[in-house]
């Protein structure tokens, strides 16, 4: 009886022309899923920001080896710089709260090796890295006015390091 | 965040900047060359700051708080090894506050503080020779913010200057932003008129 009231109810609503918002105070829950919140949107588009440099990082790190394929000093300094970037995203993954089902990021996914499905640039150089790293923290500081507190302290020192690479990639 | 709230930030902010001019004073007396022109840019640096944050204080009809005449180090600088040291930890500490700014709700004032860090970031990193993934943060996460503590004077440090009497404070300092600084000048073994070497 119950569960046939609970199947029956919106149909009922539906033929009276009737919503179930008109019935139930707060969110509706037969409206599906509410959109994002600005914050969630902004936190995804640095988190996707983040995962960007991380690649580009990746790509040059990858391409940068000397004879006998060792590391040279180069990829080691730019290796640092990266495990920084990654502790950046862990930090900004663990402020994203998200209903299951929904994509962590909408502009880059990454797949569980880290890599990213699009398509990744053959070759990355200082001059390129460095260039993204100055976008990235003009880009968190253009962002600080419509986030939270907290979050708008993480992006500025987020932003801070990134400034400090952009120094030991020689800008 | 409330209008009070950004004043302590602002107040915050010009208690790190005038602790940072004293610590580059001690740490000057022990640099040469490059490194004492960069500190000498990087005092400078800090004395314009500490004008602007006391003139934002002034126009929010607020009194700036004036420097300590004396400053405990957090640890002995003798050499240029640990001058260095002092120079980067004063820095740390003026990104921590200008972090502080970083959290109130004023926009404006937001932006002046994110890229006040970057500018005190890039200035610890060259002193410590390395970068920090969270410049600020991490002074916040390991409990202490405390840039130099003040302290009554001691004589024999580096940055005494003889011949002065020594006074005690007993009343609230005056209405001024003053401060009473080793310079990176005075007592310093050495100098360079070159200008820094350095990236930034």
């Amino acid at each position: 009886m119950l569960l046939a009231s609970a199947t029956t109810l919106p149909l009922l609503f539906a033929t009276a022309g009737c919503r179930s918002s008109d019935i139930f105070a707060g969110p509706d829950p037969l409206a599906g899923r509410p959109p994002l919140g600005r914050d969630v949107l902004t936190l995804q588009a640095v988190i996707a920001s983040e995962e960007n440099l991380i690649r580009l990082y990746r790509t040059a790190i990858g391409g940068d080896h000397g004879p006998g394929g060792h590391r040279t000093a180069q990829a080691r300094t730019l290796g640092s710089l990266l495990a920084q970037h990654e502790r950046h995203l862990a930090q900004l993954r663990a402020r994203l709260i998200q209903p299951p089902g929904t994509s962590p990021t909408p502009t880059a996914r990454l797949s569980a090796s880290g890599a990213t499905a699009g398509p990744s640039p053959a070759r990355v150089t200082v001059a390129r890295l460095r260039a993204a790293e100055r976008a990235s923290a003009a880009d968190l500081v253009q962002r600080l006015a419509t986030v939270p507190p907290a979050l708008a302290q993480l992006f500025a020192s987020i932003a801070a390091s990134d400034a400090t690479h952009v120094t030991v990639l020689g800008g | 965040m409330t209008a009070t709230t950004a004043l302590s930030a602002l107040q915050a902010a010009l208690a790190a900047e005038n602790a940072a001019i004293f610590g580059y004073g001690a740490a000057g007396a022990h640099l040469t060359g490059s490194s004492l022109a960069a500190a000498e840019q990087d005092w400078t640096w800090h004395h314009e700051a500490r004008d602007a944050l006391a003139a934002m204080i002034w126009r929010r009809g607020a009194t700036p708080a004036a420097a300590q005449a004396f400053y405990r180090l957090p640890f002995r600088v003798h050499d240029a090894a640990s001058a260095r040291a002092l120079a980067a930890h004063l820095e740390d500490g003026v990104t921590s506050a200008y972090l502080g700014l970083v959290g109130v709700s004023d926009q404006g004032l937001r932006r002046f503080g994110a890229l006040a860090m970057q500018a005190a970031a890039r200035r610890a990193a060259y002193w410590r020779g390395s970068t920090q993934a969270f410049p600020g943060l991490d002074l916040l996460t390991g409990g202490s913010v405390n840039l130099l503590a003040a302290a009554r004077p001691a004589p024999g440090r580096s940055c005494w200057r003889p011949g002065r009497r020594r006074r005690r404070r007993r009343s609230a300092p005056p209405t001024t932003t003053r401060t009473t600084t080793c310079h990176p000048y005075r007592n310093r073994r050495r100098h360079s008129p070159r200008a820094p070497a350095r990236p930034g």
